[in-house]
């Protein structure tokens, strides 16, 4: 089979890689002594020799020594032509440079005659015998060639990318060496384009024993076919053995090349905004850069990827992550992919108290891959690693917070304002009451605030309400059977054992203030807080006030609400509904019974999750939530420059997108927001609280 | 209201001893503070005093350029400053500010001549008529709906906020003209302010795109406050747009609706909740588990019973909590059985048995 003119072209190019690179010696002659010309190089193969014309011009007028050899391998290996077959032995060039004619008869060098496809090379010395320049032949076919044959191909045919293995075998009749190249087309047809193979050039040496010969190759599609989806692909190989050639074309090929992405590479799950991968807009629209700062220990760092639209799912294996630094015993550019957990939406690495990570700048690169092969983008990312002793580690010691619902610093209740309406109202000055209570009465969450008619009913509703506000703090810190951000840091409704407190009840004593809570900032919790004096805490008689006759609050409460509905305990049904028998799925229930249960319930729920928040808030100042400033001295408090930062950024205080805890604002409607969308700590909160970070002084 | 009565000492006594703490106010709604306003001046800042623990603000008046002055009031007094309460404005800013009532005190000069955070952001100070209007006149209804066309957001809201709580029956004209400026309203406090009008008068919303706002709103209280419209007065076509909406969304967005699904008992919804539990993971399936659950009818038994089946925890942990928070005889009773068969080493056993006594209550987050 003829070769194409291209594919010689092709081939030559190849052929002479050698040559362009330059050979060691040769270059430096180059470089130093102006090596002659080689010119007019034509070689004509004859039945039993090829007979060799050039020419060399130099100006420097030297004396050269021209000598030849010739490969039987498509240059894998040279050999001089023996002195027998050669019509000059020796070709000595001295001026004037006449063109040269030789020989050379083959027959008694080529070890495959009849048949050959060889190189020939001409090799320019110095009187030294240093070589100083060369030249090759385009491959020369002495008697009639036979293509080669493929015995055998092995093509994937299904959704194909990165880089697509193909294994085969190919024989060629006349025992030679075998050049082969791959091309590939999008749609099928031409035009072709040549692909990229990890193998190049893809020379195959004959068996020895005259069978066919095995092959792989790695074609790089992801480089050659960037973010094409093409179920019309096909590739075709091209195998030669300098004479003729062989072309194997294959089916559709379904081709996807779209890589994945990583799209997060951070600490805990801090956002790319928060985490230091990009500056952020300081005032005067300047440019901030900032970093986060972790613990040698403790920390997570957290990689989070995605498939490419339209592309293939991820292959949780193929993460390849490096480090600058030695990490544990992996020197800079191993593989640390085995420290992390992998899934399909991402890796972690949460390091134990054992695992140390070296003091300094760390920079982490990563890529990985779809099931097809696709490589991502490598991500990089920089983290700043600190000592993280004691002083700068929030729960070094444990704290374990007692929610304190007993405190009495007023005397609450509601007032007739003259004018047919009942407002609620709380005076400083305690009333052996606790304040708490006081507040669910003016919310119809006990009947009196004392132990009455109803004492059994109203101790109830305040265990439920407790209990879930308790639950619910738990939750907001990340407490759970299956989760927990903080182990040393706990909750209580009861003062044993406590280190800090946290009074919920009562109104504030600034004058005319609607605040919710009030706390003392604790910078990295350095000493065990009490947060029950007058003026701290969590303001539920504000709670009141503040909402009072607003739409959600109504909802809530109208039920039970002393203006519109039926305290607890009053109601005929609430001996049954507040009993320890009473089941609310059961199907012999009232409809009455289901409807006051769920009143008292919409009131109780309303009432925990709002309280929650503010606790959790206060609770956040007293645990160093949320320093000034940016990483990695503060958590973005009072930075309002930022884009990411919304109104409700105070100091001390950071609005990230979504309903935070940390806002310097919180209201009773976002309280009740259900799933991901409700009330949490942004993320980077969450890591200063798991020690996942460190802030600096 | 009870609040100016409050004792002098108790101010003098916890002066000096608030420093660096951090207050924390309601932020659903900029009326609910507007309305306990004795006054509001418009002016803009152009001198600060810091005292110990207040700020002092001189105002001028930004038409005129003059020192805004109102009866002896000539420093504004805002209660523990900057940064903390939360006006914190600096010199140069513009807007209303709330006067607090006059204060009967001995010592008037030590008591807030403006309310805590009592400010809000206003560029336009011919406004300043129609808020004293909204503030003292329980029927302005023609200075009202001028203010919902202000530029300044929160003057909106505070506008809206009257429309709340006014007395006076609204005239379908103005109700229209309300609706209007809903639909065309693209701040997330103001779809704030209009659901809870809406939720608070009872009144009807005719358009099927208020839907939306439960996958697409950035805010997720709004997209609360609208599930609680479409669940009290929602339309079939405001309900058919979460079905429509689901086949475009992202999973984000689908759980929002997803949510939507369980609280509406939207059993239409059965389909693609079970499409996306089987191809989804996560937070996102368990909300799809639940909804399925909680929407169940005698057709979806067998299904759910194959679920509860499951070695997955999640996934089993999820069924009981929809099934719990249903309302049909014919869930209640499939969690009895449940309850009933589950041994005691299992680890959903109490999770069960308190999900059938209270669904409301918060559990230990067994599966979660």
């Amino acid at each position: 089979m003829a070769l194409s003119t291209r594919l010689l072209t092709l081939m030559g190019l190849l052929l002479f890689l050698p040559f362009l690179a330059g050979c060691g010696s040769g270059k430096k002659a180059i470089a130093q002594a102006h090596p002659p010309l080689i010119e007019n190089l034509d070689f004509q193969v004859n039945s039993d020799d090829v007979e060799v014309d050039f020419g060399i011009t130099d100006p420097t007028e030297g004396t050269w020594i021209a000598n030849l050899f010739f490969s039987e391998d498509l240059g894998e290996n040279w050999i001089p032509i023996s002195v027998p077959s050669l019509a000059d032995p020796e070709l000595v060039l001295s001026p004037p440079f006449l063109p040269v004619k030789t020989l050379w008869y083959f027959r008694s060098d080529l070890s495959t005659i009849p048949q050959a496809d060889v190189l020939l090379e001409i090799r320019i010395s110095n009187e030294e015998g240093e070589v100083v320049t060369s030249v090759r032949s385009n491959i020369l076919v002495i008697g009639e060639s036979e293509a080669p044959v493929f015995m055998s191909l092995d093509v994937p045919s299904g959704p194909v990318g990165g880089e697509v293995l193909i294994s085969g075998s190919v024989l060629d009749p006349d025992a030679d060496h075998v050049f082969m190249h791959l091309e590939w087309s999008p749609t099928g047809s031409a035009p072709w384009t040549l692909g990229t193979l990890l193998e190049s050039p893809l020379i195959i040496p004959p068996d020895q024993e005259g069978k066919a010969s095995a092959f792989t190759l790695n074609w790089n599609a992801q480089d050659d076919a960037p973010n094409l989806i093409s179920p019309f692909a096909k590739i075709r190989l091209v195998a030669s053995d300098g004479g003729a050639s062989t072309i194997f074309v294959s089916n559709y090929i379904a081709l996807n090349t779209v890589p994945p992405g990583i799209d997060l590479m951070t600490i805990g799950r801090v956002p790319l905004e928060l985490n230091g991968s990009q500056p952020y807009s300081g005032s005067g629209n300047n440019l901030v850069p900032f970093s986060l700062s972790i613990p040698q220990s403790g920390s997570r760092i957290r990689i989070e990827w995605g498939s490419g639209n339209g592309g293939a799912l991820i292959n949780p294996n193929s993460l390849e992550l490096i480090a600058d630094q030695t990490v544990l015993n992996y020197l800079p550019g191993e593989n640390l992919a085995d420290l992390f957990v992998s899934d399909d939406q991402g890796a972690e690495w949460t390091l134990s108290e054992s695992q140390s990570l070296p003091t300094g700048l760390l920079t982490l690169t990563a890529t990985v891959q779809d099931i097809r092969g696709n490589v991502s983008n490598s991500a990089i990312y920089s983290v700043e690693v600190r000592s993280g002793s004691a002083a700068y580690r929030p729960f070094e010691a444990e704290d374990r917070w007692f929610l304190d619902f007993s405190r009495d610093h007023f005397q609450i209740g509601l007032l007739d304002e003259g004018n047919g309406e009942i407002a609620p109202f709380a005076s400083y000055g305690g009333d052996g009451i606790a304040d708490h209570r006081q507040d669910l009465f003016t919310v119809g969450l006990q009947s009196s605030v004392t132990d009455g008619t109803h004492a059994l009913q109203d101790a109830i509703v305040r265990a439920w309400v407790e209990s879930e506000t308790l639950e619910r703090i738990k939750i907001l810190f990340a407490k759970t059977e299956n989760e927990d951000l903080q182990p040393q840091l706990t909750f209580q409704t009861h003062g044993g054992g406590s280190t800090s407190a946290l009074g919920i009840g009562g109104d504030d004593v600034e004058p005319l203030s609607y605040a919710l809570g009030r706390a003392v900032f604790d910078a990295r919790n350095a000493q065990y807080d009490d947060e029950r004096e007058p003026g701290r805490g969590v303001f539920s008689s504000n709670m009141v006030q503040y909402y009072w006759n607003s739409y959600t609050f109504n909802q809530r409460f109208s039920g039970v609400l002393p203006t519109t509905g039926t305290p607890v305990g009053a109601h005929s049904l609430d001996n049954l509904v507040l009993s320890s028998g009473f089941v609310r799925t059961h199907p012999s229930n009232s409809p009455e019974a289901n409807s006051r249960h769920d009143e008292i319930w919409d009131a109780i729920e309303a009432w925990s999750r709002l309280i929650s928040v503010v606790a959790a808030h206060e609770i956040g100042h007293a645990l160093g939530l949320c320093s000034n400033g940016h990483p990695p001295f503060g958590l973005f408090g009072g930075v309002t420059s930022a884009d990411f930062t919304g109104p409700f950024t105070t100091p001390y205080h950071v609005d990230t997108p979504g309903n935070n805890v940390m806002s310097s604002a919180l209201g009773l409607s976002s309280a009740l927001v259900e799933g991901p969308h409700g009330y949490r700590f942004n993320e980077l909160n969450q890591a200063y609280i798991a020690e996942w970070i460190v802030l600096e002084e | 209201m009870n609040k100016i009565n409050m004792s002098i000492r108790i101010i003098l006594t916890f002066m000096g001893a608030l420093f660096f703490t951090t207050p924390l106010l309601g932020n659903d709604d900029p009326w609910l503070l507007f309305r306990h306003a004795e006054d509001v001046v418009a002016g803009e800042v152009v001198q600060i005093l810091k005292e110990e623990r207040d700020l002092l603000y001189l105002l001028t008046d930004g038409n005129t350029g003059n020192p805004y002055q109102v009866t002896d009031v000539k420093w504004w007094r805002e209660p523990e400053g900057s940064g903390t309460e939360g006006i914190g404005v600096q010199v140069g800013t513009r807007g209303a500010w709330l006067v607090a009532p006059v204060s009967e005190e001995e010592f008037p000069i030590q008591v807030s001549t403006l309310l805590p955070r009592g400010f809000l952001r206003m560029n336009d100070f011919t406004q300043i008529d129609d808020l004293r209007m909204i503030l003292q006149k329980r029927t302005a209804t023609a200075a009202a709906l001028r203010l919902l066309d202000s530029k300044d957001s929160e003057v909106r809201r505070v506008a809206i906020g009257w429309w709340k709580s006014c007395p006076v029956d609204v005239a379908l004209k103005h109700r229209e003209a309300i609706e209007e400026k809903f639909t065309t309203e693209p701040d997330p406090g103001c779809q704030r302010s209009y659901l809870s009008l809406y939720l608070m008068r009872d009144w009807t919303f005719g358009g099927a795109g208020i839907s939306e706002l439960i996958p697409y709103s950035p805010d997720g209280t709004v997209s609360w406050l609208t599930l609680q419209y479409l669940k009290k007065k929602g339309s079939p076509q405001q309900r058919a747009r979460l079905m429509s909406s689901w086949i475009v969304s992202d999973d984000m967005a689908r759980e929002k609706i997803a949510i939507a699904f369980r609280v509406l008992k939207m059993r239409e919804a059965h389909p693609w909740l079970l499409k996306a539990a089987i191809e989804s993971k996560g937070s996102f399936r368990n909300t799809c588990l639940e909804a399925l659950a909680s929407t169940c009818d005698e057709n979806n038994m067998n299904t759910l019973t194959s679920l509860l089946d499951s070695d997955c925890i999640q996934t089993r942990a999820a069924i009981l909590r929809g099934l719990a928070r249903s309302g049909s005889t014919g869930s209640h009773k499939l969690l009895e059985n449940q309850v009933n068969t589950l041994h005691i080493s299992d680890p959903l056993f109490d999770t069960a048995r308190a999900l059938q006594k209270n669904p409301r209550r918060s559990l230990l987050r067994v599966g979660e």
